[in-house]
């Protein structure tokens, strides 16, 4: 069975020398949900940037991987440095495959206003599906069905910057769903909403049937969305497993700056 | 959101807001061409372009108060063009006649911005083939003046709550200060938009 993602070996290196990922690899599977969890600066959202070719490719050896860098030797320079191999759906990125991949996965940012940045929602969400060259009836049904989707029918007209954060979240997804994605990377979507827009949130990726990759802080979110779990610290992989097999484990949570979920507390009394 | 301030009365209904965008986009753009051509001291043509501009405000229901303060804004960047005509032969009459020319010119403006919402006037833009980097460019500018105004608006709430002085030199050396950080968060905003524009199939 090919996985949705799979992702080997992964470093990654900003300018300034710091290292953000250090031999990362795990996979994501056709229709699961994983839930991508750390403490802040473990690297997360590297990674998810990664999957979708955003980060500065080192056009030479980016798909050649870590043993060519190897050989040439070169630990001296001071740009952004990548080693390793994803593949998306069974494709490897790389500057040729960018678009395909990008088409592929579907990336939700962290603040929603990085990615409504279009003046009215019918643009924004119409804009994938835009650059895929489709007909202007084919956008048209896209948005409306994507909008649909997640409770915003109607929407069409209103600016983005008079939406509720939940509304923009959501404004978010259809975005992304319109461009027909194969697989859904989500940075902390939960983060800023109001008890009810994350109940919303929570049904509507439920409904979903994608395979889904969510980064974030909120555990009992990842409890009840994820069916496994994998723990980034320091750009490194920690721990891997059964949602509740791992965070159950108070000890590696606590090692890792992090807790065990309320929800879980009361599953598991001790 | 507070920044509705910015284009809250194009929104309105009255029968210039009815018109169709495209029309009033070339007939304010004719009003402010041919008010460009009028030669130095006919004042007659200034003053039947006056009469047609105060006629379609009053039609379109704008508030005077809001027309004048804007031009009053928009007023000091003209003045400081004119400026330099008062440094030729009979200064004063080409200073006047060029205030009077650009207070029309951005009267038309005004009325415009006032009466069409910007996204239409976008529509409007593309539909007549305006280069799309330009379309582009003014589409985000529209977008993100309302998220910068509010990233400006918390930053200063942050400020006032923190400062504790009323020493003039220091706040303004906190409010360039302010602007530099503005810029520096716009700026990596920029390169987050466009990681998500790219994440969306844009070349």
């Amino acid at each position: 069975m090919s996985a949705a993602i799979e992702i080997h070996d992964v470093h990654f290196r900003y300018g300034d020398g710091i290292p953000a990922l250090r031999g990362v690899s795990f996979s994501v599977g056709e229709g699961e949900c994983v839930g991508l969890i750390g403490p802040n600066g473990a690297g997360k959202s590297t990674l998810l940037l990664h999957l979708n070719g955003l980060l500065p490719h080192d056009r030479d050896h980016s798909h050649h991987g870590h043993a060519h860098h190897h050989a040439r030797g070169s630990h001296h320079h001071h740009d952004d440095e990548l080693h390793g191999s994803v593949s998306v759906g069974g494709v490897q990125i790389s500057p040729d495959t960018l678009h395909e991949v990008r088409r592929k996965v579907g990336l939700l940012f962290q603040d929603p206003n990085d990615q409504l940045f279009c003046p009215t929602v019918f643009e924004d969400v119409a804009f994938g599906p835009q650059q895929f060259g489709l007909s202007d009836a084919e956008v048209r049904d896209r948005v409306t069905r994507a909008l649909f989707q997640v409770g915003l029918a109607g929407f069409e007209q209103r600016a983005p910057h008079h939406l509720s954060v939940g509304e923009k979240r959501r404004a978010c997804l259809a975005s992304v769903l319109a461009c027909d994605p194969a697989i859904l990377v989500l940075d902390e979507p939960s983060s800023s909403l109001d008890p009810a827009g994350r109940r919303e949130l929570i049904s509507l990726l439920r409904a979903i049937p994608l395979a889904k990759l969510i980064a974030t802080h909120d555990l009992d979110f990842v409890v009840e969305l994820c069916s496994r779990v994998v723990v980034l610290d320091r750009g490194a992989l920690v721990a891997e497993g059964r949602t509740v097999d791992v965070l159950s484990n108070e000890e590696l949570m606590l090692r890792h700056k992090l807790e065990r979920p309320h929800v879980l507390q009361r599953l598991h009394p001790h | 959101m507070q920044h509705d301030f910015l284009d809250h009365y194009s929104r309105m209904q009255s029968p210039v807001h009815r018109l169709p965008a495209p029309l009033k986009l070339i007939a304010a753009l004719a009003i402010v061409v041919s008010l460009l051509w009028v030669p130095v001291g006919e004042w007659v043509w200034l003053e039947a372009a006056a009469v047609l501009l105060l006629a379609v405000i009053g039609l379109a229901g704008l508030p005077w108060g809001f027309v004048i303060r804007r031009l009053l804004f928009l007023e000091s960047f003209v003045v400081g063009v004119a400026v330099m005509a008062l440094f030729q032969p009979d200064g004063w009459r080409i200073f006047l006649f060029l205030i009077g020319k650009c207070t029309l010119c951005l009267m038309a403006m005004v009325l415009l911005a006032n009466t069409t919402p910007f996204t239409e006037l976008l529509r409007v833009l593309k539909a007549a083939h305006v280069p799309g980097l330009l379309v582009t460019t003014l589409s985000l500018m529209y977008r993100y003046i309302f998220v910068l105004l509010d990233e400006g608006q918390r930053m200063r709430r942050a400020r006032l709550s923190r400062t504790f002085t009323r020493r003039q030199s220091r706040s303004w050396r906190m409010r360039a200060a302010m602007v530099g950080q503005l810029f520096i968060r716009s700026s990596e905003r920029a390169e987050r938009i466009y990681g998500a524009m790219c994440a969306r199939g844009w070349r």
